[in-house]
């Protein structure tokens, strides 16, 4: 699924790896996400949607 | 060498299947070694001819241990995928080979060999997940 | 827990595995009368056993189509689980068979057996699985 991570990445520095660690996964499970190969479950959509202060619409775009 | 591994249920997993694995070899050649020599009967047969599926069942139980501990959900998918990939192996290759073997008379394969052959497949299918995901 | 949501995916998959079934039993027959009348040796020999394995390989090829295509999340989950357990107790089986049929000397059991066999296995896994969402 199309989304923004690496824009809101960027904006606070943030590696991959440096988002894996907040989020508490591993920076495969990152890359896989970011480059929409990977849906995230609703709970795990949340966690990044809290991190970056935003919601989850805002980040992922679903193009139907 | 464990250490490298960050993720405290990943590594837990590695250590354990480690052990079951280094078990399952010992237990086998205990097994070996005591029919070579003593030649037990009935039920005492049985039952060491089965020490070395304990670590098996061990490996298996942790597996679905980790399956259900793990956080990462990418990660357990991946594994998932290998397992199934691991699956889809070995069902073929014993059908293949089963076949071969009771009507072609091919050489015998052990019955004994599906389990460590299950991980050889669900090893190649992790690699082949993984690429894909790069 | 039909939906008509994934009724069309189902379909297709029963489709599928009835004409495989059908070649399945067909190459069966087929390859046992070749055998007996035509004796063949060597490469044809083999070929010849391989026949019945294609169909068996195209069932888990279909299998694997159908958890790709399939896209309630739900259904899917519960089916990889019940595939888990089912190759789990399958190879816990083949092991402690290969083991007592090594040294307890009990009577072996076919290769090609192990693919229905993990069948049985997955379809008993799947009957508790579903249960637990009733």
């Amino acid at each position: 699924m199309k989304n923004r991570l690496r824009v809101l990445r960027a904006e606070r520095d943030w590696s991959q790896a440096d988002l894996a660690e907040r989020l508490e996964v591993s920076r495969q499970s990152v890359n896989a996400i970011e480059t929409g190969k990977f849906d995230p479950s609703l709970p795990l959509a949340f966690k990044l949607a809290r991190l970056f202060e935003t919601t989850i619409e805002a980040i992922f775009s679903d193009e139907n | 060498m464990f250490c490298s591994i960050k993720n405290p249920t990943e590594r837990r997993y590695v250590i354990r299947m480690w052990i079951m694995a280094a078990l399952c070899v010992l237990f086998s050649l205990v097994a070996a070694l005591v029919f070579r020599h003593s030649r037990p009967h009935g039920i005492l047969s049985y039952l060491v001819a089965v020490l070395p599926a304990l670590p098996i069942m061990g490996a298996l139980i942790y597996t679905g241990v980790y399956l259900a501990e793990e956080k990462d959900e990418f990660q357990r998918n991946l594994l998932v995928q290998s397992l199934l990939g691991g699956t889809g192996g070995i069902l073929a290759v014993t059908t293949a080979w089963g076949y071969m073997e009771d009507f072609a008379r091919a050489p015998h394969l052990d019955l004994v060999w599906v389990y460590p052959l299950f991980w050889l497949f669900a090893g190649i299918s992790y690699g082949l997940v993984r690429a894909r995901y790069r | 827990m039909e939906s008509k949501f994934s009724n069309s995916v189902n379909r297709r998959f029963h489709r599928r595995s009835l004409v495989v079934m059908v070649l399945y039993v067909l190459s069966l027959a087929v390859m046992s009368q070749a055998i007996d009348h035509l004796h063949p040796k060597g490469m044809a020999l083999y070929l010849l056993a391989l026949l019945p394995a294609l169909p068996i390989v195209a069932a888990i090829v279909i299998i694997a189509l159908y958890l790709s295509e399939q896209k309630d999340e739900f259904v899917r989950t519960l089916q990889i689980e019940s595939m888990l357990w089912g190759v789990g107790a399958t190879l816990t089986v083949t092991t402690i068979w290969g083991a007592l049929e090594k040294f307890a000397h009990i009577r072996p059991m076919s290769l090609f057996l192990v693919y229905p066999l993990c069948c049985v296995f997955v379809f008993l896994a799947r009957v508790v699985v579903k249960r637990r969402y009733r």
